[in-house]
């Protein structure tokens, strides 16, 4: 009902067409429309209705104090004065307003402004709610202080699995549905977090236990050096501020090196990356993190024109419209090319496919399914980089051997 | 008849007990009866079990109840032993509430999603669902008719919610999945204040409306001719039903055929249809079989918990299968 369009194109004389006389557009693109206004509409009820318990604060009033230096990372800022060290995380969602602030301190009888919560550093234990913080934890030498992590089925890291098998890491269940009562059993003097669950029943126990929640926003990042970058973040809490400026430096250079190497070649390979997953396949969109690195790895991509920071709903078909000359593919889940034939045969059809230029991120994996991809990769984007390079131009980088990426058999 | 309600009082009682005894930590019931009783003021078990174990004991048992008593009120209205609280698609429109506000559109700004925005998104699509359905039951005289339309709703609404998870990322439709699992102790004393007095004027309603729904049990051309008004009855139940199973859904996300199976279990034990029996025993059942659900969900010593829709559907599929075996129907 949503779908027809008010304007009529001039109908046939006989009776079989007086069904075409209004005009159907695609539906998939009227609905997001719909769904947008709706979900307006279900905003403004909302609003209305939660009485605006949205955070109070905004960028002005930022702290004083020498800043550190933030190059590519737009999520968060740090302030150092001589009482405290002032962390704040700005709002992905709502530009110029502050998502939460953290005042650090070396003695607990520094007073700090109202406007952010007090923590005592350097941290003596942490529960990271996200396998991509352990990397960045792991490079401050700060691994001993993880005392919980949920979803170790999906944990790559073999010194924290072993540690769980120990016992010396507790088990919190699902990131999404900690085990709270665990959680505070073990008592962690922060718990570090992605946003999204921001305000559920979990966040309030720790809040009443005096535990407070750490939100690191670092996969809203439009760049992978950005996502990077929030190794400073971590950092703060651990009073290694200089050595995660160090590390991240370190970084950056092999990352803006390896780019610098793909500059220098004139021939840009097509790149199609993703699979399809039940009629959807997610694509980069043109400024996302995965988008920017393409062209920085040297590749022509369909999106680069594109504006979509987040990803793009696509289909099979349309992929092989768009790609179907795509030279290289990466980022399939499939680890054969006769799995990957298996699983839609229209696969088969892509150049890359024909070619065998067909490429996965398994090559470090857990027995139970933790991807090192997914987890220090977001540490290491000079690694990832070099991966797509290798893939793209093996002569650039002859010895270099693949981190994460494989290629199918 | 007497015996057999202290019994099951005596039951909910125990079980009460078990879920607040035990949990995914394990705690000495010296512990526990200290910190409930005041003597323990350790701040780590004060908020395990006062402010995490009993707001989810109490959820169980006011979440189980409505289920249960708007199962009775649907299987009478529909005289169907397969109705539920879900076939006049009030749930589903929670469902869509909450599918909207978490996959809805990157546009929507995501900390609405945080507190009361799922519950408010929730509530505000089951209140739509409820309206249409009103509005449905005066304009369609046939009860059956409004089955069908109700689980038409339903359909309508998990089609949108299939699109919408379709073309959202993992992110967020993990979120929404979440959500779909169904978790008793989303609700913290800051929600039960609103969810308890609600669920409590939806039983309240259907214990005043038992006679007429035992007069519905001989057919609706009785009951007419018995002078009771059948479009005037069934707009309270199904205003009673919708505040049930609209708000426990709300609270808990969906959970899966207690409202079902409660009813038949509840006739089963006391061999009656009568409704002065069956809604204070499915009271007492669901609240029991939600808080033993409960306790299965986060088996002591396991790694991770269950979620509790499946827990309940575990329980509830082989119920129904039995039903249909056995073919008891309802008491007619």
């Amino acid at each position: 009902m949503y779908c027809r369009l008010s304007i009529s194109i001039k109908k046939k004389s006989t009776d079989n067409y007086s069904l075409l006389s209004t005009k159907y557009v695609p539906l998939p693109y009227k609905l997001e429309q719909t769904m947008k206004q709706l979900s307006y509409v279900l905003a403004l009820l909302l609003i209305l209705f939660t009485g605006c318990t949205s955070k109070q604060g905004n960028k002005n009033e930022a702290a004083k104090g020498e800043s550190i230096k933030i190059k590519y990372a737009e999520g968060f800022a740090i302030n150092k004065t001589s009482n405290y060290t002032c962390v704040t995380v700005f709002n992905p969602w709502k530009k110029g307003e502050i998502y939460d602030r953290y005042y650090l301190v070396k003695k607990e009888a520094t007073t700090v402004p109202q406007d952010g919560k007090k923590i005592l550093i350097p941290l003596k234990s942490i529960v990271p709610n996200s396998a991509t913080y352990l990397e960045f934890i792991n490079m401050l030498g700060e691994q001993e202080k993880i005392i919980g992590v949920p979803n170790t089925k999906w944990v790559y890291s073999p010194t924290i699995l072993q540690k769980v098998k120990e016992g010396k890491i507790k088990e919190l269940g699902d990131a999404f549905n900690l085990d709270i009562e665990k959680l505070m059993m073990i008592r962690p003097q922060a718990v570090m977090t992605p946003a999204y669950d921001a305000e559920d029943t979990n966040a309030e126990h720790l809040k009443r236990i005096g535990v407070p929640m750490l939100y690191n926003i670092e996969w809203q990042e439009k760049s992978l050096l950005g996502r990077a970058e929030w190794i400073k973040f971590i950092a703060a809490f651990f009073d290694k501020l200089e050595l995660s400026e160090r590390l991240f430096d370190d970084v950056e250079k092999k990352y803006n090196d390896a780019s610098a190497i793909s500059k220098k070649v004139s021939k840009h390979p097509i790149l199609l990356d993703g699979q399809d997953f039940r009629g959807t396949w997610s694509m980069p969109g043109g400024r996302s993190y995965n988008g920017k690195m393409f062209r920085d790895a040297g590749a022509s991509y369909f999106y680069e024109k594109d504006t979509t920071t987040g990803s793009i709903p696509s289909s099979i078909e349309a992929a092989l419209m768009n790609f179907n000359n795509a030279e290289i593919w990466i980022g399939t889940k499939a680890n054969t090319l006769e799995e990957l034939g298996k699983t839609d045969s229209k696969y088969r059809l892509f150049k890359a496919f024909k070619n065998g230029n067909v490429y996965n991120y398994n090559k470090r994996m857990s027995v139970t399914g933790g991807n090192d991809y997914w987890e220090s990769g977001v540490a290491h984007p000079d690694l990832i980089l070099k991966d797509i390079i290798k893939a793209l131009h093996p002569e650039l980088l002859p010895n270099y051997e693949f981190t994460y990426t494989q290629k199918l058999k | 008849m007497k015996k057999k309600f202290l019994f099951l009082i005596a039951i909910l009682i125990v079980a009460f007990t078990c879920d607040i005894a035990f949990g995914s930590v394990n705690l000495s019931f010296k512990d526990v009866w200290n910190t409930l009783t005041g003597q323990n003021n350790d701040l780590i078990f004060r908020e395990i079990i006062l402010n995490h174990r009993l707001p989810k004991a109490l959820t169980a048992i006011f979440v189980g109840s409505a289920l249960s008593v708007a199962g009775v009120l649907m299987q009478t209205l529909f005289r169907n032993p397969l109705a539920g609280p879900d076939v006049l698609g009030v749930t589903s429109g929670s469902g869509l509430g909450v599918a909207l506000l978490t996959l809805g559109a990157s546009s929507l700004p995501w900390y609405f999603v945080a507190g009361w925005g799922q519950v408010g998104a929730a509530i505000l699509g089951a209140s739509a669902v409820l309206l249409l359905i009103i509005v449905v039951s005066i304009k369609v005289p046939q009860t059956v008719s409004l089955l069908i339309i109700g689980m038409m709703f339903g359909h309508f609404t998990g089609a949108i919610i299939s699109i919408l998870q379709s073309a959202s990322n993992p992110d967020t439709l993990k979120l929404f999945i979440s959500w779909t699992f169904g978790s008793l102790s989303a609700v913290s004393w800051e929600y039960m204040r609103i969810m308890a007095p609600i669920i409590l004027i939806g039983i309240t309603l259907a214990f005043v409306l038992q006679k007429r729904l035992n007069v519905l049990l001989l057919g609706e051309k009785y009951a007419t001719g018995l002078g009771v008004s059948v479009t005037y009855t069934r707009l309270w139940i199904i205003l009673a039903t919708a505040l049930l199973a609209g708000t426990s859904t709300a609270f808990t996300g969906p959970i899966a055929f207690i409202g079902v199976t409660i009813p038949h279990i509840a006739r089963g034990i006391f061999h009656s249809s009568n409704h002065q029996k069956i809604i204070p025993a499915s009271i007492l059942c669901g609240s029991i079989i939600m808080l033993i659900c409960d306790l299965i969900s986060q088996m002591p010593g396991s790694q991770t918990t269950l979620p509790i829709n499946s827990v309940t559907a575990l329980f509830g599929a082989p119920i129904i299968i039995w039903i249909i075996t056995k073919n008891r129907g309802m008491g007619k």
